[in-house]
């Protein structure tokens, strides 16, 4: 008997995964994304090329997006832009997840005063608002992606350090992490090797919530012209540079924006699906 | 007291062929098959069963409140009205006022934020129809908790959470009871109370179906309960009712060999066995339960024919309303289960010598609660000693201090010579605590990471007692807790609740430990499954030498497991002794009214009622 059910789990992981369409159309969007942000040679003309003559054109053969005030091609410039676009979301969104987990699990697990003063602080920046911050920050240092982002790190954190404090207290005392206590295990091993598999799935949550908000809170730094410098492609820098001929030629805006909302959107699709897929193995199991 | 026979069929509750089904994407598959209930008014039944039984879902669908997912089929009737075949509404109007019902958890059965008082009058209107008038609420409030034995008027304006969980239960009763319904349906109204606050609730139960003439169904895991308290048993097993009879019936002459194995594995109270008999095997899901007979593949009396086709319940000869589910009813003979008094072994005691374990004076206070006062406690070598009591005497708090988990506000707890309690200890002196006491835990779907495979969390403990041959060891571990040895590869979740436990006791024992401290490590399995587990520590005890420090708040298992025992009320010892002996002539009044409280074979209702 022990044979047939030994052999479940391993057919579990063979079976193809059933992928909702949806889903499906969000990850080829983003592995298409990526491979513009690692290969921006994709770009079938140069992103930087100016041609006035040519400026505020709708698709056609030659711009299949058409072109922006400068009469740039607004494809080639999507094609660049997609290497900000997803790379500030990624780096914040991995920077905030493991800056979170790590006080999380150091606030939720040894508490008393470690607790109080990591909640204290946190409690502050909770107070203060970000988008804010990031915009005096950008303006007083003369802004910058870099600076940009470490500030939306920092106050990225208080939601998911209060998240995943919880979820931690709550499973520091199962009784299977007890066990591990009482077998003598040291706390660093309990820790890295039991508590924290355990919150994997809020941890995944924290990584696609803050790379969706990511993607639209940097977009919006872009548009406010302090995130990447002027003239980079970006697409939030795109939607601000022609948001004046918006009426003579929607498309220099409508493909930029409708690209950051398909980015958010996918993003969010993907961390529902590996949110339900871990969901449902542990059923499985 | 029971019209058993005659139960008219327009009164009470019945039911006829109901079946429940959970739809699946793959199709559907039985829960519950065909069953069959007859309660007339002031009559009770009990049905009773192990988990996975179907013995819930069945109650549930009596009164047609069901998740989605699973349908019925058949019919109920409840005081002559097609119950499952008039419309929603009506059958929403019934519900309280025909045919009540009342859940295990007292306290998410009641609103958090209503007070006590307007829950239990909220469905109550007067004589026009119209909702009351305040003062007519008020006391109409009083009266009804009165009838549940609460005589403080205040309770009517507290809110749940604070009362005690006795109260809770009985708030709960008096609301399901406020519109005098003919039927109360009660599933597992006791399991999450204490055994002397279970007794109050099961007399209450038993009062109000003679004062109101009710049908009571009590749906249950604990034969005791069902046999102190009801008229009539239905024995579940695997979705179907394998027998029907009265209850001193059922107690003394069982006619299917599940019924029998069942009582025969429930420990009993009055003598130590000197083998608890279990069923082997464990209860098929639904959907892998074998044709024929469900029982068959763990029956000791099972021939082929008793799988080639589903079996009837049949009428046996023995009593006009006696009915068993077993082809080979009539020429089996079921020994009766309190046939064999096991010789009580002589406790060996070493109570001489230096102590393993001592605590001394501890007290625990955790923000303005005495958790632990001033207990005093000695384990000695190769002994097993029992911490009784109910929840709330401090038990499992003294336990973890004995572990190491939790430290004392005051005292000393000395283990294996090193004194937990002095200040920071060495790296060497946890080794050695560690290395003499280890603990297995109450909950057996918690006890294990569920993330890792049973092999891992077995190596995790033999590594640190300094094991090389690992994955030999491991396997000899699991051998030692009568599980295979590629149970390894496997993850916690597919391991049954007791498969679980004996995991947990295995990890216990990879640290090789002198003591295992045991946290009510049985409370949570069913009858057949406690007594394969209680075998095994006995058996690990005699062959490995090990103490055991075994907390509980069960009576009937001290008796079975432990030589000492210490009764705790209220964070204090109230007594201490040889285990036969407290729980023979006990001398504290504590202890009496535990005894006494725990359901007797005879019922506890011969008992005179409290107050």
């Amino acid at each position: 008997m022990s044979a047939v059910t030994q052999v479940a789990p391993v057919g579990a992981r063979l079976r193809l995964p059933k992928v909702p369409p949806l889903t499906a159309l969000a990850g080829v969007f983003l592995v298409v994304v990526a491979a513009c942000a690692l290969f921006p040679g994709f770009a079938p003309q140069d992103p930087a090329a100016i041609n006035a003559a040519e400026s505020l054109q709708g698709p056609s053969g030659a711009h299949p997006l058409g072109t922006d005030q400068l009469g740039r091609d607004t494809l080639s410039r999507l094609v660049a832009g997609a290497r900000t676009s997803l790379l500030g979301p990624l780096v914040l969104g991995l920077g905030v997840t493991a800056i979170s987990t790590v006080l999380a699990v150091a606030a939720g697990w040894f508490g008393g005063r470690t607790d109080a003063v990591i909640s204290r602080i946190i409690d502050f920046f909770y107070s203060v608002p970000a988008l804010l911050v990031a915009i005096v920050v950008a303006g007083v240092t003369g802004g910058g992606f870099g600076i940009t982002l470490v500030v939306l790190i920092i106050f990225g954190l208080p939601m998911h350090v209060r998240n995943l404090r919880a979820a931690v207290m709550e499973r520091a005392h199962l009784p299977f992490m007890e066990a591990a206590v009482t077998l003598g295990l040291p706390t660093w091993r309990v820790v890295l090797t039991h508590l924290v598999p355990t919150i994997v799935p809020n941890v995944v949550a924290v990584f696609f919530v803050t790379f969706t908000y990511g993607v639209v809170e940097l977009s919006s730094l872009s548009f406010l012209g302090l995130g990447v410098p002027p003239g980079a492609p970006d697409w939030g820098r795109m939607v601000a540079d022609n948001r004046a001929a918006v009426f003579t030629d929607v498309w220099a805006v409508a493909a930029p924006a409708v690209a950051i909302v398909l980015l958010a959107v996918s993003a969010n699709l993907i961390g529902e699906h590996v949110q339900r897929t871990h969901e449902q193995s542990r059923k499985e199991r | 007291m029971s019209q058993v026979t005659e139960a008219v069929p327009t009164a009470g509750l019945s039911t006829d062929a109901l079946s429940v089904w959970l739809r699946r994407a793959d199709g559907r598959r039985l829960i519950a098959e065909s069953i069959d209930l007859q309660v007339a008014p002031g009559e009770s039944i009990a049905i009773v069963g192990e988990s996975g039984s179907g013995k819930s879902v069945t109650a549930r669908a009596v009164l047609d409140l069901l998740p989605p997912e699973l349908v019925t089929e058949g019919d109920v009737s409840v005081g002559g009205v097609p119950f499952l075949r008039i419309g929603r509404a009506a059958r929403h109007r019934m519900r309280g006022s025909e045919i009540a019902f009342v859940m295990q958890d007292p306290f998410t059965m009641l609103n958090p934020v209503m007070k006590v008082g307007d829950q239990v009058t909220a469905a109550l209107r007067d004589a026009n129809g119209r909702p009351l008038s305040r003062a007519a609420r008020r006391a109409e409030a009083v009266a009804r908790l009165r009838e549940v034995g609460i005589t403080d008027p205040a309770v009517a304006d507290k809110y749940p959470f604070q009362l005690s969980g006795g109260m809770r239960q009985r708030v709960g009763i008096a609301a399901a009871i406020a519109e005098n319904p003919q039927v109360l349906v009660a599933d597992e109204p006791t399991t999450a109370l204490d055994v002397t606050t279970q007794r109050d609730v099961l007399l209450l139960l038993d009062r109000l179906r003679r004062t109101h003439e009710l049908g009571l169904v009590l749906i249950t895991h604990d034969l005791r309960v069902a046999f102190a308290t009801c008229d009539r048993v239905y024995v579940m097993y695997a979705g179907q009712i394998v027998e029907v009879a009265r209850s001193d019936v059922i107690r003394r002459a069982p006619r299917h060999p599940y019924t029998a194995a069942l009582l025969a594995a429930d420990p009993p109270l009055d003598h130590r066995m000197a083998r608890l008999r279990t069923i082997p095997g464990s209860v098929p899901a639904p959907g892998h339960r074998p044709g024929g007979c469900h029982f068959a593949p763990r029956c000791a009396f099972a021939l082929p024919a008793c799988s080639a086709a589903p079996v009837e319940l049949q009428l046996t000869d023995d009593d006009a309303d006696h009915r068993v589910r077993c082809v080979r009813a009539g020429e089996i003979t079921l020994e009766p289960p309190t046939a064999q008094p096991g010789p009580e072994p002589a406790a060996a005691l070493t109570t001489d010598g230096q102590p393993l374990v001592t605590v001394r004076d501890v007290r625990k206070v955790f923000r303005d609660k005495v958790a632990v006062d001033g207990v005093d406690i000695d384990v000695f070598a190769g002994e097993s000693v029992g911490l009784v009591g109910e929840s709330g005497s401090g038990k499992t708090t003294l336990a973890r201090m004995i572990v190491g988990l939790t430290r004392p506000t005051s005292g000393t707890v000395e283990v294996g010579g090193v004194e937990l309690t002095a200040g920071a200890l060495s790296k060497e002196q946890w080794a050695a605590v560690r290395g003499t006491v280890q603990m297995a835990f109450q909950d057996p779907y918690s006890t294990l990471n569920p993330t890792r495979t049973i092999g891992s969390t077995l190596r995790e403990g033999l590594r640190l007692a300094g094991v090389d041959d690992l994955e030999e060891r491991t396997a000899e571990l699991l051998e030692r807790v009568g599980l295979p040895a590629t149970y390894a590869q496997r993850r916690p979740g597919q391991l049954s609740g007791g498969e679980r436990q004996r995991v947990a006791i295995a990890r216990a024992l990879s640290r090789s430990p002198r003591i295992v401290v045991c946290d009510e490590v049985v409370s949570a399995l069913d009858v057949s499954v406690q007594a394969h587990i209680l075998n095994l520590l006995r058996d690990l005890q005699a062959d490995l030498g090990l103490t055991y420090v075994f907390i509980t708040h069960d009576l009937a298992v001290v008796r079975q497991i432990t030589d000492r025992v210490y009764v705790l009320n209220h964070g204090k010892v109230v007594e201490s002794g040889l285990t036969s002996e407290v729980l023979d002539r006990p001398r504290h009044d504590y202890t009496r009214r535990l005894v006494a409280s725990v359901p007797q074979a005879d019922g506890v209702l011969g008992l005179p009622e409290p107050r």
